[in-house]
């Protein structure tokens, strides 16, 4: 009999139902087919690329001219990235350049203003997480023999690759745990080597190789958390000097919000446990300085909502921004605003999404409201005008304006986590 | 209960190994224990018998070739199923690109307006089910679907098992939200 008191009870038994019943399972039938079908959609994409260069050579033999092997939806593009004249800022607003994503395991970069792109980086390994530095002269990524999430166990290592922005001068820096994140001066990369006590230590790799691995111990560093699936590195160094690294706690805590010098020394803990319980909030997530490293803001939970807390680099006049549940804090380029996703009550016949612009100084918010498609990821462009965002199962890339809220689609997808990276270079 | 546990892992670790070294009969064996929870998981994640049918036997073929790696077997269950999920999606994303249309959910099962048991209707369920992420779907199907607790969770999501209790928690607020 069943008494479903719960909501949760309630909707175990709908998506049980949902899922329909069990049926007989011809056990035999599907193992024959999986051992003589042993194979991966990354493998079937590389099994048609074979199939398209052995045409492509048979015709370029007895045709008596070349083609150039690339898939029907990609175009050559200029990259303008390569030449850029100056860098920009390091913190700050930028210009705004190319477009680096990745999708089904290769690296792109797109103009977003022709909408052309191109891969730089394909070949049979795995590789996601396309990232920029903040000076746009270098694109990093992970590798991995293939698709991670098809692999038994534990997130596997992947090797840590940069590239220039057309593909070109590509080097290992290093074995990776599986996340990373540029320091601000882009030119170091932090990658988490392990997070096990007593050994939780971040390794510092210099992207021009030129320089040895620094490894810093970060003594309170909990990241109980983060299995890095999602490149959820817990450290983020502070603009513009990378002087501080902020590590938190996150989950059932007790949570805590610390920096810490970039040597691993001087921790200090801005707001504790107690600050916690005084103000009814749990959990911390998503904390981010502002570009100039003089606040941070970060997202937790109360009243069954997720709000943002902002408050000074020293932990002095934490508060609560906007009006409404809000999370995944992201400052503007001038850090004037911050970002932050919001999804209320949708009519039942529609899909839709709402990102939150909160003015820091005066509180005053509105709306980005996205329709027919729920937002999966989102930053903002290097000049702070619009925000670049991925949607829909299929990845679809999308920007939209800031200030009129107008939707321009880019004809590109992508399937990685972290979502695409917008390239910042000097302005005109 | 402790001597049985054991065995029961020496027997699976034993099946594991046949199965890893090409023995049908032991891979079908895994099979016959884990591939109702992948297609059902896969249905709920997409909303499509097809897919889900697919996405599992897909699911069986990258487990045929990757299975020797599996170190641990009380992982089997939650590696299986993830990798269907993600099968799963990616089918449905190119089916998607594919066709232009959405994919129709199975009406059939979720006709018939509020099920009287529960107080939700099935179809509402199901709409507000497709505005969650992918992952919130994986996630709550495997959790009450599937049946797997914290640590298997964790294994089939790669992060911790207190942050699955916190992506959960959330999934199943933004779900009620949806609901109302």
């Amino acid at each position: 009999m069943e008494d479903p008191t719960t909501f949760e009870d309630r909707l175990a038994i709908g998506l049980e139902r949902l899922a329909g019943p069990r049926r007989p399972v011809d056990t035999m039938a599907i193992t024959q087919v999986a051992s003589t079908s042993a194979w991966t959609s990354k493998t079937r994409s590389m099994v048609n690329v074979t199939r398209f260069a052995i045409a492509a050579a048979v015709v370029a033999l007895f045709g008596g001219f070349v083609l150039v092997a690339q898939p029907t939806d990609r175009m050559v593009v200029t990259v303008p990235g390569a030449q850029t004249e100056g860098l920009p800022p390091i913190t700050g607003p930028a210009g705004n350049g190319l477009i680096a994503f990745a999708h089904d395991g290769d690296i792109y970069v797109g103009d977003p203003v022709t909408g052309e792109s191109e891969a730089i980086v394909s070949g049979a390994e795995y590789d996601m997480g396309a990232s920029f530095s903040p000076d746009g002269s270098r694109i990093a990524f992970t590798r991995y023999e293939e698709d991670p999430r098809n692999l038994p166990g534990a997130w596997p290592s992947g090797s840590l690759i940069v590239v220039r922005p057309d593909g070109s001068d590509e080097r290992v820096v290093e074995p990776a745990y599986g996340g990373f994140l540029w320091a601000p001066d882009g030119r170091w990369l932090i990658s988490l080597i392990r997070y096990e006590a007593p050994d939780r230590t971040l390794t510092m790799l210099d992207a021009t190789g030129v320089a040895p691995p620094r490894t810093v111990t970060l003594p309170t560093l909990d990241l109980s958390c983060c299995g890095f699936r999602y490149s959820h590195v817990a450290t983020f160094m502070r603009p513009p000097l990378g002087d501080r690294i902020l590590t938190w706690a996150e989950d059932y805590g007790p949570w805590y919000l610390d920096v810490v010098d970039a040597d691993g020394s001087n921790a200090t803990r801005l707001i504790d446990e107690q600050w916690f319980t005084d103000n009814g909030f749990e959990y911390v997530g998503q904390p981010k300085w502002s570009p100039d490293g003089s606040q941070i803001a970060f997202d937790t939970w109360a009243d069954e909502q997720s709000r943002i807390i902002m408050m000074n680099a020293d932990g002095s006049d934490a508060r609560v921004i906007g009006g409404g549940p809000s999370a995944d804090p992201d400052w503007s380029p001038d850090g004037a605003r911050i970002k932050s996703h919001r999804r209320p009550e949708c009519d039942a016949a529609r899909d839709c999404s709402v990102l939150t612009i909160i003015d820091v100084v005066t509180g005053a918010e509105h709306e980005l409201v996205v329709t027919d498609s729920h937002i999966g990821w989102s930053s903002w462009s290097p000049d702070g005008m619009s925000i670049l965002y991925t949607s829909g199962e299929q990845g679809r890339l999308s920007m939209i304006d800031v200030e009129t809220g107008e939707v321009n689609e880019l004809p590109w997808e992508t399937d990685s986590w972290p979502g695409p990276s917008w390239q910042r270079v000097a302005a005109d | 209960m402790e001597t049985m546990a054991t065995a029961a892992a020496t027997d699976l670790t034993g099946v594991i190994a046949s199965a890893s070294a090409g023995d049908e009969v032991a891979f079908a064996m895994i099979v016959a224990d884990h591939h109702e929870d992948m297609r059902r998981v896969c249905t709920v994640v997409c909303g499509n018998e097809t897919i889900a049918e697919e996405a599992a036997q897909a699911a069986w073929s990258i487990a045929w070739r990757r299975l020797a790696s599996l170190r641990e077997p009380e992982r089997l269950r939650p590696w299986l199923v993830s990798v269907a999920v993600n099968e799963a999606k990616q089918l449905l994303r190119k089916r998607r690109r594919a066709s232009a249309l959405e994919v129709t959910v199975d009406a059939s099962r979720t006709a018939g307006g509020i099920d009287p048991a529960i107080g939700i209707d099935l179809l509402d369920l199901r709409s507000a089910l497709d505005r969650l992420d992918p992952d919130e779907r994986a996630l709550l199907a495997m959790r009450y679907v599937a049946g797997f607790d914290a640590t298997e969770l964790a294994a089939a999501t790669g992060i911790s098992p207190a942050g699955t209790r916190t992506r959960l928690k959330r999934s199943l607020d933004r779900l009620r939200k949806e609901l109302i």
